[in-house]
């Protein structure tokens, strides 16, 4: 095989936990600005990048088509936005080509319990877990969340740095993934 | 896609061409298994079919050229998504109107659907979502 394509090491691969909001997010299309793009689209041009990884579990593909259901059932949102149903299939068919995280019920159970002891655990949502189970068992780096109750959980859990949109727009950009 | 981004792709749809255009080896899967190491010299060169009782059953490649045909295939579904969204532009002026909503009120109403999602799948008497952790550690 020639030198074009060379496989980084795996300390260079930046592993990401995307959760099913900003996921979905990038496959709305504005019905009051059809001209705009949702920046987290810019995700999506990593996906080829053997520099970054957007990892996954099969409850989080399951999660994800809920969510994509749950925004079609939304009336109050479809007559803001169209959703993309046929790239957010491609979005699957692209994660699935890597093999998923094999979250352990150890990790989940750990997750839950800490979820149960967040400061706001009433506010929580049990169905978070997965993401952060499937960040701690696939190494990531990173898991990125909309959702102000994910966040809740702090900086950082078990190595994995929580941020949200814009914390993940600017590690990419320190780590020259995206300009 | 920019120009360079283009480029790179090319060159990994070439590179995964060269070495697939390379003429393929043949061994029987009791050959291969018992010359394992030359197998694996000859599959970094070329791919190598395994026959069972004649037949191809099976291929090797080398690793590098696997992640190259895989980094190929997020090229194209990449692109195939830009080409999907870039559609429902037209959806958009066929059907015109919509409410205009901040960016904080569509994540709000995102957010809302993927809870209530959630809710309904979890209700009791309803199935469950599959449950996909293991038991053992890694």
């Amino acid at each position: 095989m020639p030198d074009q394509f060379s496989t980084p090491a795996s300390d260079e691969i930046v592993r990401v936990v995307v959760d099913a909001q900003i996921a979905l997010s990038m496959f709305l299309r504005r019905r009051d600005q059809p001209g705009a793009v949702s920046p987290k689209r810019a995700l999506l041009g990593l996906l080829p990048s053997p520099r970054f990884r957007w990892l996954w579990a099969p409850d989080i593909i399951a999660d994800y088509e809920r969510g994509a259901a749950g925004i079609e059932n939304n009336q109050k949102l479809m007559r803001r936005v169209i959703f993309d149903r046929a790239g957010f299939t491609l979005l699957l068919g692209a994660l699935q080509a890597y093999p998923p995280v094999e979250v352990t019920a150890t990790t989940l159970r750990a997750v839950r319990r800490r979820i149960a002891q967040a400061a706001r655990a009433r506010d929580l949502d049990p169905d978070d877990a997965i993401y952060v189970a499937c960040a701690v068992d696939g190494d990531a780096h990173l898991l990125t969340s909309q959702d102000s109750d994910l966040l809740h959980l702090g900086d950082e859990y078990e190595g994995v740095k929580i941020v949200d949109w814009t914390g993940l727009r600017d590690e990419l950009r320190s780590r020259g993934l995206v300009s | 896609m920019s120009v360079s981004d283009a480029q790179s792709t090319q060159s990994v749809l070439l590179a995964v061409a060269d070495y697939l255009g390379k003429p393929q080896r043949f061994l029987t899967v009791a050959d291969a298994r018992a010359e394992l190491k030359r197998t694996l010299e000859l599959a970094s060169q070329s791919s190598v079919v395994l026959t069972t009782n004649g037949a191809p059953s099976a291929a090797i490649v080398s690793f590098e050229t696997l992640e190259a045909m895989r980094n190929a295939l997020m090229q194209m579904l990449v692109r195939e998504m830009e080409q999907s969204f870039h559609l429902t532009l037209a959806q958009v002026a066929s059907e015109p109107g919509g409410e205009p909503t901040s960016e904080a009120e569509l994540e709000s109403l995102v957010r809302e659907s993927v809870r209530k999602s959630r809710r309904k799948t979890n209700k009791p008497g309803k199935p469950g979502k599959p449950k996909s952790a293991r038991t053992s550690r890694r």
